[in-house]
């Protein structure tokens, strides 16, 4: 009996993504028992409810289709694409995690039949029912270096000098709306069409990166420390925004009051510590804009510190009290200071001993000094047993620091 | 950090628990499970007022939410649903300043005659929105000190709440407010009340 529904049921679900293509969402409904004789796919706004025995007849059929399409027959691949990709749609849908069935996909963008634009959008829709999909993040990223590397070639063709732009023009706007990344060089360009067509792929470039942080801040909020959304993140703002200042910058504000209501999630907290690293390794650019980093870290110390005192009792906001107070520690301007002083001494040796012993001193100063505002402060104030308990872990941290400076 | 329903009830004469009004803000919900989510959240609603001894305060946990809920000695009660990271004590102020202020706007003498859940209070979805992000809707400090000392009484399920021989699964099942489907839902997951959307996960192949 399953075998003459799987069919049936394929051909639904592909009448159904005809009907709507824009479907931007779906779920699996709890009707365990075929009970009526209409179609269980079911389409409302947008949204699409697959009935949960459906699932399984489908799935089997699917994936028996597939599978055997591909180790059976290499020499006949692309024989009907549509079909293949209809195929993996289905089984993508229900089963993330598969990746023959995303190289599947892989290989149909390589040979142009699929367009990556429409499997973002599809990837986004596989999100917003698995969330935390490593597999189609991964897939995500490999469709991106596709978009960069198409970016690059046909800019390349209009114009030699490429290499050194995308840096310049990604440090020029403020709101993360306005930040350029275009690829494409100066206006000279000989060949008009191709300059059209790199200023089209750059546009489409810049569009795909902002939809895309869209698609992780809403995977965020969809599962809790959603580990694989934050470094996605992360990795588009390496990759595909080369870490501009502008960007780094505008994270840092837009993810601050996502973070005052998410204070257990330690993966949105470990984005801002990933987004003070990289504004620090970019100072001498930031003074430019007269922002010194041991503001920015101040600033987020005071903003953690606000946190701990309103929501006693979680422990990721001590951590990020840890990771910022080891940053300042680390990076405090007194080390630049002597670091400079010693180079430019003849005396070598003697005045780099003389900076160690301040940097010490130093260092021990701020730990006391720490160590003395948990004390006072927040002593008074912590009322659960538990808060108590990671305060008391949190002295005892900064105590081993003291004693190993 | 997320605030899902306010709930005012009237524990009738009789023990029961009757909807006066109550708002939900389910959007971190998938869309086909809002409706199963909104009916547990009503049938935990009722659950909790009617096993909550009045002038009495509890909170409730269950796997990812926390059920606040307080009886007044006039019998109007109040439940809020959120989520772990959500303050307790917040929660409860929140229910006080809710059940005082509706109490302004629909007079005692009302309560027993208003239909199920048609009692006048508009002002509960702007509150509800609000205090989705508790630092923005009142001063933290002054919340801390401001709860009375009702002792609040933790549990650590619903199962734990029933009385003596009661079972989730038979309230579930007898219950009249929930529908077919999310009796479903219910009974497939063996899961308790309204919480396996989120845990739900496919397991197929």
């Amino acid at each position: 009996m399953a075998d003459s529904r799987g069919p049936r049921l394929f051909a639904d679900l592909n009448n159904v993504f005809k009907r709507d293509p824009n479907i931007d969402e779906y779920d699996i409904l709890p009707v365990l028992e075929p009970t009526h004789n209409r179609s269980p796919f079911l389409l409302q706004e947008h949204k699409l409810g697959v009935e949960a025995w459906a699932v399984k007849v489908l799935m089997k059929y699917v994936a028996t289709r597939l599978i055997g399409w591909r180790s059976q027959n290499p020499l006949v691949k692309f024989i009907d694409p549509t079909e293949v990709l209809n195929l993996t749609r289905a089984l993508i849908l229900f089963n993330p995690d598969n990746y023959t069935a995303w190289n599947v996909r892989k290989e149909l963008v390589e040979s142009g039949f699929l367009n990556i634009a429409d499997d973002l959008q599809f990837g986004a829709l596989v999100l917003s029912k698995h969330p935390k999909s490593a597999e189609t993040f991964i897939h995500r990223r490999w469709l991106f270096q596709q978009l960069l590397d198409h970016c690059l070639s046909s800019s390349l063709d209009s114009n030699g000098s490429v290499a050194a732009v995308p840096e310049n023009n990604a440090d020029s706007s403020i709101s993360m709306d306005l930040i350029d990344v275009d690829i494409v060089a100066s206006p000279e360009n000989d060949g008009l069409l191709s300059m059209d067509q790199s200023l089209e792929c750059s546009r489409l470039f810049k569009l795909h990166t902002q939809l895309e942080m869209r698609v992780c801040a809403r995977a965020a909020e969809r599962y809790q420390c959603n580990y694989h959304a934050w470094s996605h993140r992360i990795w588009i703002i390496q990759h595909c925004l080369n870490c501009s200042l502008q960007v780094l910058l505008s994270e840092m504000k837009e993810t601050e009051a996502w973070n005052s209501t998410h204070i257990s999630d330690h993966s949105g907290f470990h984005y801002r510590q990933f987004l003070l690293t990289e504004l620090h390794k970019r100072q001498e650019k930031l003074s430019l804009l007269s922002i010194s980093p041991g503001q920015l870290v101040h600033r987020e110390m005071a903003y953690v510190c606000d946190l701990i005192r309103s929501y006693p009792g979680h422990e990721t906001l001590w951590y990020h009290r840890r990771f910022l107070f080891c940053f300042m520690l680390n990076t405090h301007p007194l080390d630049q200071d002597t670091k400079l002083s010693c180079k430019s001494s003849n005396g070598f040796s003697v005045y780099r001993d003389q900076g160690e012993e301040a940097l010490k001193r130093h260092k021990t100063f701020l730990i006391a000094q720490e160590l003395e505002s948990v004390n006072t402060k927040q002593k008074l104030e912590s009322s659960s047993k538990y808060n108590h308990m990671l305060l008391g872990k949190y002295v005892h941290w900064l105590q081993t620091l003291l004693t190993s400076t | 950090m997320k605030l899902y329903s306010i709930a005012i009830l009237l524990k009738t004469p009789e023990g029961k628990g009757k909807i006066l009004t109550s708002k939900n803000e389910l959007s971190s919900f998938g869309y086909f499970q809002r409706s199963t989510v909104s009916e547990f959240m009503v049938f935990t609603s009722k659950i909790l007022v009617e096993r909550t001894a009045t002038a009495s305060r509890a909170s409730v946990k269950e796997r990812e939410y926390i059920c606040h809920v307080y009886v007044r000695s006039d019998n109007l009660s109040g439940v809020v649903i959120a989520d772990h990271e959500y303050p307790q004590r917040v929660a409860h102020t929140l229910i006080n300043k809710v059940l005082d202020e509706f109490q302004e706007k629909c007079p005692k003498p009302n309560w027993s005659t208003i239909k199920e859940n048609e009692a006048p209070y508009p002002q509960l979805t702007e509150l509800l929105q609000k205090y989705q992000n508790p630092k923005e809707a009142d001063a933290m400090t002054k919340i801390q000190s401001e709860l009375d000392e009702t002792k609040i009484i933790l549990h650590n399920t619903i199962e734990a709440v029933l009385q003596r021989g009661e079972k989730l699964d038979d309230l579930v099942e007898k219950s009249e407010g929930l529908s077919q489907q999310s009796k479903t839902f219910y009974i497939t997951k063996k899961m308790a009340a309204f919480l396996l959307p989120l845990v739900e996960k496919c397991s197929l192949i």
